[in-house]
């Protein structure tokens, strides 16, 4: 076999060779090059999965940092003895981490012939965690668990988290953005086996932040357990409180009670867990004559003084009813006179406060209620947050215009309420109410909510304020007033008492079922505090919200006085109010001698005669009056042109 | 030691080089399929222990000695040795049968002293000498004579592995005899006629099996007797073709029924590997594509195979261990390794040209037959262009006796090229 001989076989074999290896480079080069991108996506589907990492929910805190909400992960840890390689299960890790003998483990698991729970409720760590994903047949069930160490309190505010971890309702759902925090991605590598073998992390998740509410936790406590003794004394279906600070806004509580709304009442648009301070219309009845007041004086249409017809063409008892030219006929629970608008608010004559508000123009009106929130969502965020109901002024009919002088033909949440008594007996800015105080980032980073006023107007003249304050203070203070029954022993109380109506489904209003409520503030001088109270549907004909709404607010500033720190600062009022004056008798004297009086006394002279010659015929308020100091006294003259 | 090293230093260089970086590369083949994706915690065991590689670590220390043993001893030696050594493997193969332990399917092992000895593997050292030996002392005679004589010597170890069943290993010795034949002066065209009933057989299985109508393979048989017949061969040879054609043919039904399921599997899903089988046969096939197919032109990095770590890989270690390679060292790797085998088996092929003694010609001959079969249809199995069957890459799969017989083939290269002037 000699060289040239097998040279061309040498070739030959050569080639074949060459040319099967060729072939087989072109198919690797067919696979690796130009199918790759299938085959990589291929090798990706059966192995990889991107599971998503859900992010820890922030916690909600109180004012105080007390805890209101927290999640815990709890892991249910369970075995499959028919999963992949399960009879694999080295025992003794498993034992370490659920904490019992290697020996009973193993017994236990050799039993198992289904799926066998192992442990539940753990709180696992997070290294523990990483060793039993990979057991083979072990298998975890994470449950998120949203708890509340103070058990039932706010809950009802605060809402619930569902278990994807959402919130919703309440706080949980309104805060939802602040504390769900942003969930992570990695990536698991799976064996064939299905086993877990790898986790790279793509992005980590990121924690909600922790929310500190302006929600007092023992303010709370106070108002739910007023609220929830005043509905059962007076049988109310439900009772709705809030506790807020005028001058920036800030809820210390709110509450509702009971909790679980009857479901009777749970339309398809409302759920049970509605926030109702946000979501549950009423008509306020009394307590807006407040905001009718301000817009009277604001409007300089009259002022504290004015002195109207309040007389009644015809009394029933105690009731009286003045019937207006149109025909409509409103009713006072006492009769009251001629008087002053200040005694009209005190004593709350619905007649003088229609024939008052008929000085105003309609479109006036509705632009002060506006301004004051009528009407239109607070945005706090809360969810299903009512507007409230205002008519257009076009659709006013003159009925509708006195009847909503006194808090008829108009609805409002209790939030609403709260922020414009707030707004009017505070500094005159409309605030939102605040239910945020701060909330910190996982990074560490404190926030504040934006600032809580609404408009950089004012929504009253501030000369103005000090005014309402009194009104209201004479209500509780003074006799006569609706809301005597707030009074607190060594605080000066200001508020409003109001009885609303409820309207029937059938028109016009029950007459068994009232809807008493009281939004009150102290001190009287330089409010820290407001409350408002509403009781729905009272079933007593003689309910009203000096009677039932009024003690509940007293009993509660009783109860925050004692036991918290808000009111240490309040000034105390020594003795009965130094700030009223009598007017003494001035008819007959001369002007020089009133100039005199008036000089002495309180109050100022309302008009300044014509001729110091003049003598007084006429005063109003008449001799004996006790008016507030300052109040003008208007005297008619003699020789005066009328 | 001396006669090793003067042995060696004259001995091909290229052929000692490419030997030892394919084993090194091998073995970190090897290493690499021992390392989890994770290799993070004890919690959950390796698919492929460590004591794989370390065993492997211990077969190629035993190569690398049988390999220079093997090419320190003249191989005249051989020569006269060639028959017996041949007899000796096919006895072992009959002591398996006997003595043999069943593992996945198949008597294949042999037990000695804590090593598992695959005597199919041995036999084909066997077969090149046994073949070697008959074909230079038969030079002269016809080629049918040669064939016969051939056929006839690689019978017995064919049939004994086929029916272990081992159709895989079996296919070598025919494939390792054909070349050497036509080393041997037998022609191109004798050797295509003599493959033609195989051809018959292959048409049959596809009329049968795939296409469901018999007429393909009767055109063929048709174009077959009008071929024989412009050929104007000699009569007795030619009826002798014909009907050796249609009796394989015929046959091909009755021997599929013979066949193992799993081997009418594998040969049904490489037909037609459509997704539904993907989690049965051609579960391997797809795996393989998708771990080499993901590697790319680069590959995924040494240890960072993730087909491979997540166990998705069947057989990485043994069979599909160049399916690791492709996911690892992509498709440059691959070349590479094509590349140095190829080399291996052109200096084979280069050495039987030169050496003067036609035993040592032909001996060379069928090295680089069994490499380049082993090598080439390995590969393909790997990238889908053939059917599954269970054969090992030389120097690369872990499995001793694979080891060792590759060793062996290389010694006897190193032998004869370094002897390539005796006569």
């Amino acid at each position: 076999m000699t060289s040239r001989y097998a040279s061309g076989r040498f070739w030959a074999l050569c080639g074949v060779l060459a040319s099967v290896l060729l072939l087989v480079v072109l198919r690797l080069g067919w696979v690796q090059l130009v199918r790759s991108d299938h085959w990589s996506e291929r090798a990706a589907n059966r192995s990889s999965r991107i599971v998503a990492l859900p992010a820890p929910r922030g916690r909600i805190l109180d004012r105080n940092g007390a805890v209101l909400a927290v999640t815990e992960v709890r892991t249910n840890i369970g075995f499959a003895p028919g999963a992949p390689n399960a009879s694999r299960l080295d025992p003794t890790v498993l034992a370490r981490i659920l904490g019992v003998s290697t020996q009973s483990l193993r017994d236990r698991l050799a039993r198992a012939k289904g799926f066998v729970t192992l442990a539940r409720r753990v709180v696992l760590a997070p290294s523990d965690r990483d060793i039993l994903l990979r057991l083979p047949g072990v298998t975890l069930e994470d449950r998120l668990r949203r708890r509340h160490p103070h058990g039932d309190l706010a809950l009802r505010l605060l809402g619930t988290v569902s278990s994807a971890g959402e919130g919703t309702n309440g706080l949980e759902k309104a805060l939802d953005g602040l504390l769900a925090g942003q969930r992570g991605e990695e990536l698991q590598r799976f064996d064939r086996w299905e086993r877990l073998r790898a986790r790279v992390p793509l992005h980590p998740p990121r924690s909600g932040s922790d929310v500190r509410l302006t929600l007092d936790a023992k303010v709370q406590g106070i108002l739910e357990a007023e609220l929830d003794s005043a509905r059962v004394r007076t049988g109310a279906r439900h009772v709705q409180g809030i506790v807020l600070d005028p001058r920036n806004g800030e809820v210390l509580a709110l509450a509702q009670v009971p909790y679980a709304l009857d479901s009777s009442e749970v339309s398809e648009e409302t759920d049970t867990y509605r926030v109702m301070a946000a979501t549950d219309l009423f008509e306020p009845g009394s307590s807006f004559k407040l905001l009718t007041t301000a817009s009277l004086l604001s409007r300089s249409v009259c002022d504290s003084s004015t002195i109207f017809d309040g007389l009644a063409r015809e009394t029933l008892g105690r009731r009286s009813r003045k019937v207006f030219e149109d025909g409509q006929k409103i009713h006072d629970t006492h009769g009251v006179g001629i008087v002053s608008l200040r005694r009209a608010f005190t004593v709350s004559s619905n007649i003088v406060y229609a024939t008052a508000a008929e000085s105003l123009l309609k479109s006036e009106f509705y632009e002060d209620l506006r301004r004051f929130g009528i009407g239109r969502a607070l945005g706090t965020g809360l969810p299903s947050e009512e507007n409230g109901l205002l008519l257009e002024p076009d659709d006013w009919t003159t009925a509708h215009h006195r009847s909503i002088a006194y808090g008829q033909g108009v609805s409002v949440t209790l939030l609403q309420m709260s922020a414009a008594y707030a707004a009017l007996i505070g500094d005159g800015y409309l605030r939102t109410p605040q239910l945020v105080s701060s909330w910190v980032t996982p990074e560490g980073e404190k926030c504040l909510p934006p600032d809580a006023r609404r408009g950089s107007e004012r929504v009253i003249p501030p000369r103005i304020i000090p005014i309402l304050r009194d009104f209201c203070r004479s209500v509780v203070e003074e006799v006569g007033g609706t809301g005597r029954r707030a009074h607190v022993d060594g605080l000066d109380i200001g508020g409003k008492t109001g009885t609303a109506q409820v309207p029937s489904r059938t028109g016009g209003y029950l007459h068994e079922v009232f809807t008493p409520n009281f939004l009150g503030f102290v001190p009287a001088s330089d409010p820290r505090l407001l409350v408002g109270i509403v009781m729905h549907r009272v079933p007593d004909r003689y309910a009203s919200g000096g009677r039932d709404a009024a003690p509940v607010f007293a009993e509660l500033i009783r109860k925050i006085a004692a036991s918290t720190r808000y009111l240490d600062a309040a000034a105390v009022v020594e003795g009965p109010p130094t700030s009223l004056e009598t007017v003494p008798n001035l008819i007959g004297r001369s002007a020089a001698d009133v100039k005199r009086l008036a000089a002495e006394s309180g109050w100022s002279l309302g008009n300044v005669p014509a001729a110091d010659d003049a003598r007084a015929v006429g005063q109003i308020p008449r001799a004996g009056s006790r008016v507030q100091t300052g109040t003008r006294v208007r005297v008619t003259w003699t020789g005066a042109q009328s | 030691m001396t006669t090793v090293t003067r042995t060696l230093l004259r001995s091909d260089g290229w052929a000692i080089g490419a030997w030892l970086l394919l084993m090194a590369i091998g073995l970190a083949a090897v290493f690499s399929c021992t390392v989890d994706f994770s290799a993070l915690d004890q919690v959950v065991p390796s698919t492929v222990a460590r004591s794989v590689f370390e065993g492997q670590l211990l077969w190629v220390g035993v190569g690398i000695l049988a390999a220079l043993a093997c090419a320190a001893i003249p191989y005249r030696h051989f020569d006269t040795l060639a028959y017996t050594s041949y007899a000796l493997s096919l006895a072992l193969i009959l002591l398996v049968l006997v003595l043999g332990r069943e593992v996945g399917g198949g008597r294949r092992w042999l037990i000695v002293g804590g090593l598992s000895l695959q005597p199919s593997e041995l036999a084909k050292v066997g077969l090149v000498l046994a073949l070697a030996r008959f074909l230079a002392s038969h030079g002269k005679r016809g080629p049918t004579f040669l064939v016969t004589g051939a056929f006839a010597i690689l019978a017995p170890a064919f049939l004994l592995v086929a029916q272990q069943p081992d159709l895989g290993t079996a296919l070598v010795f025919p494939a390792i005899a054909i070349p050497m034949l036509f080393w041997a002066g037998v022609r191109m065209s004798f050797l295509f006629a003599l493959a033609s009933p195989a051809f018959s057989a292959l048409v049959m299985f596809y009329s049968d099996r795939v296409v469901d109508v018999i007429w393909p393979w009767v055109i063929y048989v048709l174009v077959l007797l009008v071929v024989l017949y412009y050929l104007r061969l000699y009569l007795l040879p030619s009826i002798g073709l014909a009907f050796a054609n249609i009796m394989t043919g015929l046959a091909i039904p009755l021997v599929w029924e013979k066949l193992q399921p799993y081997q009418q599997a594998r040969i049904l899903t490489f037909f037609n590997p459509s997704d539904a089988d993907r989690l049965n046969y051609g579960y391997q096939t797809f795996q393989s594509k998708v771990a080499i197919g993901s590697g790319g032109l680069f590959g995924k990095g040494f240890l960072a195979g993730t087909q491979k770590g997540l166990a998705f890989l069947p057989e990485r270690h043994t069979d599909f261990i160049f399916s690791v390679v492709g996911e690892e060292f992509g498709l440059i790797g691959a070349i590479l390794i094509l590349g140095l085998f190829y080399v291996v088996i052109w200096r084979a092929l280069r050495v039987a040209t030169v050496v003067r003694r036609p035993f040592g010609s032909l001996v060379a001959v069928g090295v680089a037959s069994y490499f380049a079969f082993q090598v080439l249809v390995n590969v393909s199995i790997t990238v889908g262009l053939l059917p599954v069957t269970g054969l090992p890459l030389p120097f690369f799969s872990k499995g001793g006796s694979s080891m060792l017989v590759s060793c062996l083939m290389m010694g006897l290269l190193f032998n004869v090229s370094a002897r390539w002037s005796d006569v």
